[in-house]
């Protein structure tokens, strides 16, 4: 087993808070949503 | 023991040589498990995956092989503390929505000055009306009121929208003057969303008003987005928007450039990453890069009160397929794209790079819960997409206040477990629960607890298709870091540089 995440004393850089993240952080989410959205017919 | 319900089984495909062949399955791929819920993530043997699914089945397993597991979060022994675990992050998150700032976003006006053909505003930047001095400050006056419909005590933050907010004509100064000032006086944070074709002329007012950050769109270089970001004459933009981003980062103003990507531009982005590199944008402490895709539009002419046939044509995916695979491909194939916008539609970056936790993702969309757009209408939108649309304002502002619960708290309290096409699903938390809410709406015919649903069998091949891209880069670096000799420990700045990180030590 190979740990990727969630490392015991990860140094996880600090991440400035954009203003804009909620626009941006939807627009992505739409983006990769409607890919996915091809099928309305709904989940597997 | 039992397998967590949160537990999910990726199958990635690496470079030859990535890893030691031990860890590969019949198919050459290697398995990921990953848990939202103890935020872990590991790549496991195929002894490992048969011991898990041995546990689905109720079979004894060897002890050390289910200790790992157990440890890391993908097992375990009590669902009654599984779940509490659970309804912990739950609660925290809604704990901490209700404390997260909010966003309102004033649009003085929908008129803008180019013509974008991808513009999800469309005819309304023609012509519009305009947010005159009373109708901004009622806009103002409203804040308040709508964050305790939200139970939102966070701090509220302004954001000029359009429309083009930051157009050179007198209205429009004054405009912006008024809602900057309105902000400072109050003291809420302000921000612009603007094409930046004006910025330059702008920083002064910005300046005197605190803003400290603007979003502007460059969609590639020069020959890329002066075919698309072009005036209503089609002159070019580009060099005043390089301008006005000059401009704004050299007096302090933090600027976010968004790159809208589509299949003609893909291809543009390993050279317009060495424009801006050549520009020092892609390291400069003021300014940041990120990728957005072009997007279709007409589930916004869509309501739940129109025949199902029109609702389920008009409702549907935006991006044509294949662009998500090529803009992958490129990125990968150009390491300094990857710096410039370093992306990440899963949202899983910073787990697999950094060692950091995996981040649930309980509520897709944020415009639910802690977004407001006030239009030159007067009325209020939930998601600043759908403004100027009427059927799907949910409220007034001016001349007086109305909102209407009704629809806007079944929204807002959306999340994984409300939709139940998701609650008994295993990648949940890597979705945020049944796709966009105004979709699932508007598709379903007014049901906001509904999926306009991505294919579960979509969210694993999104996520499998960025491990396949972070994995071998998070490798690499682990790798290495473990080939540096000793007493070459540097500054944070300084290995992160070369690559490697203190957790891989």
């Amino acid at each position: 087993m190979i740990a990727i995440s969630m490392i015991e004393n990860a140094e996880v850089s600090e991440k400035q808070t954009d203003c804009c993240t909620a626009m941006r952080g939807r627009k992505n989410l739409d983006v990769v949503t409607s890919i996915m959205a091809n099928d309305p017919d709904g989940c597997d | 023991m039992l397998v967590s319900p949160n537990t999910v089984t990726f199958s990635v495909e690496l470079p030859e040589g990535t890893l030691d062949p031990a860890y590969l399955d019949e198919s050459g791929k290697v398995s990921v498990l990953a848990n939202a819920v103890s935020g872990s993530m590991d790549i496991v043997t195929p002894a490992e995956v048969a011991a898990l699914e041995r546990v689905r089945a109720g079979d004894d397993v060897d002890g050390e092989i289910v200790a790992g597991l157990l440890q890391r979060g993908y097992v375990c022994t009590d669902p009654v503390e599984e779940e509490a675990r659970y309804r912990a992050i739950v609660d925290g998150y809604f704990q901490a929505i209700q404390e997260a700032p909010f966003q309102f976003m004033f649009i003085p006006s929908f008129v803008c000055n180019l013509a974008c053909p991808y513009c999800f505003e469309g005819e309304l930047t023609t012509k519009s009306p305009r947010m005159d001095e009373e109708m901004i400050e009622a806009a103002f006056d409203t804040i308040p009121e709508i964050q305790d419909r939200h139970q939102n005590s966070g701090p509220p933050y302004i954001t000029l929208f359009g429309g083009e907010p930051l157009l050179d004509t007198p209205y429009h100064r004054g405009a912006a003057e008024q809602i900057l000032r309105g902000s400072y006086d109050r003291g809420y944070p302000v921000t612009a969303i603007t094409n930046g074709v004006a910025l330059d002329a702008y920083v002064p007012m910005l300046l005197k008003y605190g803003c400290e950050e603007v979003q502007v769109s460059l969609d590639g270089t020069p020959s890329t987005h002066d075919t698309r970001r072009v005036f209503r004459n089609g002159k070019p933009t580009f060099h005043l928007i390089e301008r006005g981003i000059d401009v704004a980062a050299e007096a302090g103003i933090r600027v976010l450039i968004r790159v809208l990507v589509d299949e003609d531009s893909v291809d543009d982005m390993p050279r317009f990453a060495e424009f801006a590199q050549a520009k020092g944008w892609i390291d400069h402490p003021k300014i940041r890069m990120f990728n957005g895709f072009t997007k279709a539009i007409t589930f916004l002419y869509v309501t739940p009160d129109h025949p199902e046939e029109k609702r389920k044509s008009m409702v549907r995916g935006d991006v044509k397929s294949g662009l998500q695979d090529a803009f992958w491909r490129m990125v990968q194939e150009n390491p300094l794209v990857d710096r410039m916008l370093q992306p990440d539609l899963a949202r899983i970056r910073s787990a697999v790079l950094e060692g950091d936790r995996l981040r649930p993702n309980l509520q897709g969309c944020s415009a639910g819960t802690s977004v407001v757009a006030f239009d030159p209408n007067g009325k209020i939108y939930g998601c600043p997409e759908t403004v100027g649309r009427p059927q799907h304002a949910c409220g007034t502002f001016y001349p007086e206040f109305s909102y209407a619960a009704g629809y806007r708290d079944p929204w807002r309290h959306r999340h994984v477990d409300t939709v139940p096409m998701c609650r008994e699903c295993n990648v949940k938390l890597f979705c945020g629960g049944g796709g966009c809410p105004i979709k699932a709406w508007a598709a379903s015919g007014g049901d906001f607890n509904t999926c306009y649903c991505p294919k579960v069998s979509s969210i694993t091949t999104r996520v499998e298709t960025q491990l396949a891209y972070l994995l071998p880069m998070a490798l690499r670096r682990r790798q290495e870091h473990a080939n540096r000799p000793e007493g070459e420990e540097g500054t944070w700045e300084q290995m992160t540089r070369v690559g490697s990180f203190p957790w891989m030590s």
